[in-house]
């Protein structure tokens, strides 16, 4: 893990995610068409979109499980492909929590492919995700079976497991769904802290009223994009409605910007 | 007294080599099975065997070694299942479910067409045959076996990875697609290992129940499959004990044995809940 | 055992009461002739007609290999006949096919053994509607209780079980009677005496035939017995697959010491292995049989275990191109290698 702080590659407009024109998706079906934009080093980004809008798609395009059928899609400068350098943290439903590991296990896992085929972890792994597990305060968990934590817990061993694997880039996908408000402050923090350590960190969500204002930029996508950019500037009431092709209502208490979805859309306000 | 007893039926070479065959079978198919219960591959261990009873005949009909037709056909599948999963369109168990039952289906059709003369009696592997384990069979079963045994343990890390997060363990660079068709490989090389001796319809029970059983006592992945080991051991030294000595087939007593301690450590267990999330999941 | 080959004298009247109120059995015979029309290859008896009078050959259906070449050695060019069963199978768990329906309804007349050995083949003839005479060759004559081996005493061979409604299919004593060749005369007087019935124009060749036969069996049979004192009274001891040469080992003084499966299709225990293997060994039997349509790797187990040469029997089917003479031929040349 980095953990020397780099404040001038938070200021300096090094790109390290770049999508030009990409469009992908399953079959022959186009999930996300002609989507473009460029990610600084350092930067929070928020995907806000609602459900279906193709934003784990286009984490996939990111981390290289897609390819593009047009246009393309660059970090740090090469096409995209799998590696674990991007650490990909998938919503916590693709997984199976029935399965007999603890979160030690979990987190080991980062582990992995740093390791290579046939070797086992050392004592330097074991460090690594010792202290992973300090970072989002789960040391105490680490002999308990996942099957038996809450929804916020899952997603901080989650994110530990991201971090053990020392990444530059965390792609984190809607880990606030489900979650409790402590936990969704907690994951933003820390997110905020590695960010300003010079990490790259990509969250999609498609709840928006809580988190809004944490991100560096915003991405709005719904399969494509309505706008990229700070909060601030994207996140106005026409990309909004525009975007979630629904009727949404922004009430703004002096700086903050609450967004209310119309009820029948089932989407949980903080 | 007791040891007495339990050395008389070893005295006979076949009997000696029956019961190595069938704890090697239970080891090396609850080491398997471990990925058969969490992954929901009960059906798909299911077809294989049937489709490997396919290859017997045809390797019977086109006159070569019987585990060489078996084989080819259980990898074959195995990889076709593969494939199946990875592209949606039908549901897969439906998919899987017309593939083995059509392929199994012709098997039946081709034993009785294309052996004209004398029909040698293949259904025996249907039932399987554990008391005629011939010793080149026991090599082949150890061979195999120790084959699977070596591979999963030397891909252990990668396997549980792809196994409870394959999205992630993707986008890490881990091959993910590549380790679920080797892991299906190797669960048509044991079901071929195991089918001779334990038949098509008991192989599942052998790939399911001691790994089911080891689940409820542990959450760890590697003790679940050390446990589920000791487990399909125990079933076979048990239940060719009781088959011997209560004078019954050897084959459904060793699985009636294992469905027993799996019903008693779901009523004892501990950890009961974990039947409903087996039972859920 | 099911009543259609149980009863054959009440056959019509009952076959009339059954007819009439099934509806289904006529759908499934319709299901099993367009079935058959569709996907199997035409039948070997070409003629289409289901009167019996249309061909001028009598057609018959055995229900065993081995029968077809006693009806043959009586009826000559005057029959044609085919088996259910075909050559290779065992006749305990044939699964018939949609031809041996057909076969049997358009059949002048059907031999079969009974004695429950063609346990699936009542409800096949009663799908057919078949309205051929059905003649148990083996019915009336003394048998031999199943299992007469491994403890169990060959006590009173002698009376048969009554063929009443309530007899188990088991019950009915042992039914290879045909590898004994005294009763195999007895098969061929009564499949002379039915071919008469059935066309009374070929009587007198009928009963050349079956005379010239008998006397060719008899011939055989001296010969076999001679053969047979060539083994040491000490080895004339039997262990063959199935329990299907009690008749066969009574009639030239085998004693049978065992049999690998009690019956084809159920698995042995380990226990019941381990104790032919004992037996094999104290009574110093010199070879076991297997019979070619069942898997030889049981017997290949045993004769491995205990070192005896493991050698082919015949039971329901000749070697190809051979008869009945010719098959037991071959038993007795067999008994006598592996014994000798």
């Amino acid at each position: 893990m980095q953990t020397e702080p780099q404040p001038s590659a938070v200021t300096t407009s090094e790109l390290v995610i770049v999508a030009d024109r990409l469009t992908t998706g399953y079959y022959r079906e186009p999930v996300l068409q002609e989507i473009s934009f460029a990610v600084p080093r350092g930067a929070l980004v928020g995907v806000i979109g609602p459900n279906g809008a193709g934003k784990s798609t286009l984490f996939r395009a990111i981390v290289g499980l897609l390819k593009p059928w047009q246009g393309r899609v660059l970090v740090g400068g090469r096409p995209a492909r799998p590696s674990p350098d991007i650490a990909y943290i998938p919503q916590i439903h693709t997984v199976d929590w029935a399965f007999p590991v603890t979160v030690w296990d979990v987190v080991m896992m980062g582990r992995y492919p740093r390791l290579g085929l046939l070797r086992r972890p050392g004592a330097r792994d074991r460090e690594l995700a010792e202290r992973a597990l300090e970072q989002v305060r789960m040391q105490d968990f680490r002999e308990k079976p996942i099957g038996a934590l809450s929804g916020g817990q899952r997603q901080r061993v989650f994110l530990a497991r991201a971090l053990a694997e020392e990444p530059s880039i965390l792609l984190f996908d809607e880990p606030v769904s489900g979650v409790d408000a402590p936990t969704q402050h907690f994951i933003f923090e820390l997110l905020e802290q590695l960010c300003a350590e010079g990490r790259t960190a990509l969250v999609a969500s498609h709840d928006l009223s809580c988190v809004a204002q944490r991100f560096s930029q915003v991405l709005l996508l719904n399969r494509r994009m309505f706008g990229f950019g700070p909060p601030e500037r994207v996140f106005t009431e026409e990309l909004l409605n525009q975007t979630f092709d629904t009727h949404l209502l922004l009430l703004r208490y002096g700086d903050r910007v609450i967004v209310v979805e119309s009820p029948e859309d089932g989407t949980s306000a903080c | 007294m007791l040891v007495e007893l339990l050395l008389e039926p070893l005295r006979y070479g076949f009997l000696l080599r029956g019961l190595a065959a069938a704890v090697l079978i239970g080891v090396i198919c609850a080491v398997i099975g471990t990925y058969v219960v969490l992954k929901g591959f009960a059906f798909i261990g299911d077809a294989l065997a049937h489709i490997a009873f396919t290859g017997i005949v045809v390797a019977f009909l086109a006159g070569f070694v019987f585990y060489l037709g078996a084989l080819m056909a259980a990898v074959a599948a195995g990889l076709g299942i593969g494939l199946i999963q990875r592209r949606v369109g039908l549901r897969t168990d439906t998919a899987i479910g017309i593939l083995f039952s059509g392929i199994f289906a012709l098997g039946i059709v081709l034993m009785s067409v294309g052996i004209k003369t004398y029909t040698v009696d293949l259904f025996s592997y249907v039932f399987g045959d554990i008391l005629s384990v011939r010793p080149s069979d026991l090599l082949v079963i150890l061979g195999l076996g120790g084959l699977v045994l070596v591979l999963i343990g030397l891909l252990y890390k990668e396997l549980l990875f792809v196994n409870f997060d394959p999205v992630a363990a993707e986008a890490t660079g881990l091959p993910a697609g590549a380790l679920q068709l080797f892991l299906l490989t190797l669960l048509s090389i044991t079901v071929v290992a195991s089918v001779q001796a334990v038949g098509v319809v008991l192989v599942v029970a052998m790939l399911v129940t001691p790994s089911a059983t080891a689940y409820l006592l542990t959450d760890r992945f590697h003790r679940m499959t050390l446990l589920g080991a000791g487990f399909g051991a125990l079933s076979a030294v048990i239940g060719f004990y009781l088959s011997y000595f209560l004078n019954v087939p050897s084959g459904g007593t060793i699985v009636l044995v294992a469905s027993a301690l799996f019903a008693l450590v779901a009523v004892l267990s501990p950890r009961r809940g974990q039947l409903r999330l087996l039972v859920r999941g | 055992m099911p009543k259609g080959v149980q009863r054959p004298m009440a056959r019509e009247s009952w076959m009339a009461e059954r007819l009439r109120c099934s509806y289904l059995l006529a759908l499934v015979v319709a299901v099993l002739l367009a079935a058959c029309s569709r996907t199997a290859p035409p039948p070997r008896e070409a003629s289409p007609a289901t009167t019996p009078a249309a061909g001028n050959q009598v057609r018959v259906v055995v229900s065993l290999p081995v029968f077809i070449s006693l009806v043959e050695a009586v009826g000559g060019d005057r029959v044609r006949v085919s088996s259910l069963v075909p050559a290779g199978t065992d006749p305990h768990t044939y699964q018939p096919t949609p031809r041996d329906a057909q076969a049997l309804a358009e059949a002048d007349v059907v031999f079969v053994n009974g004695l429950g050995l063609e346990g699936w083949l009542g409800d096949l003839i009663t799908a057919a509607g078949s309205g051929a005479p059905v003649v148990e060759l083996a019915e009336g004559l003394q048998t031999i209780p199943e299992e007469p081996h491994q403890g169990t005493p060959e006590t009173t061979p002698g009376q048969s079980t009554p063929q009443g409604e309530h007899t188990h299919e088991h019950g009915a004593g042992n039914p290879h009677l045909w590898l004994d060749p005294d009763y195999a005369i007895e098969y061929v007087r009564r499949i002379a005496q039915s071919l008469e019935e059935v066309d009374s124009g070929g009587a007198s060749t009928y009963q050349t035939n079956a005379e010239r036969y008998i006397a060719e069996i008899q011939a055989f049979d001296a010969w076999a017995k001679g053969q047979v004192q060539r083994i040491p009274p000490a080895r004339r001891k039997l262990v063959t697959f199935h329990d299907a040469f009690p008749y066969f080992a009574e009639h030239y003084g085998l004693e049978l010491v065992g049999v690998i499966v009690l019956s084809p299709g159920r698995e042995p225990s380990p226990q019941e292995l381990a104790q032919l293997v004992d037996l094999i060994r104290q009574q110093g039997v010199p070879a076991i049989f297997t019979e070619p349509q069942f898997n030889p790797k049981l017997a290949e187990t045993l004769a491995r275990e205990t070192g005896v040469k493991v050698l082919e029997l015949y039971s329901d089917t000749p070697p190809t191109g051979e008869d009945y003479i010719g098959m037991m031929r071959r038993n007795v040349e067999h008994v006598v290698e592996g014994l000798e």
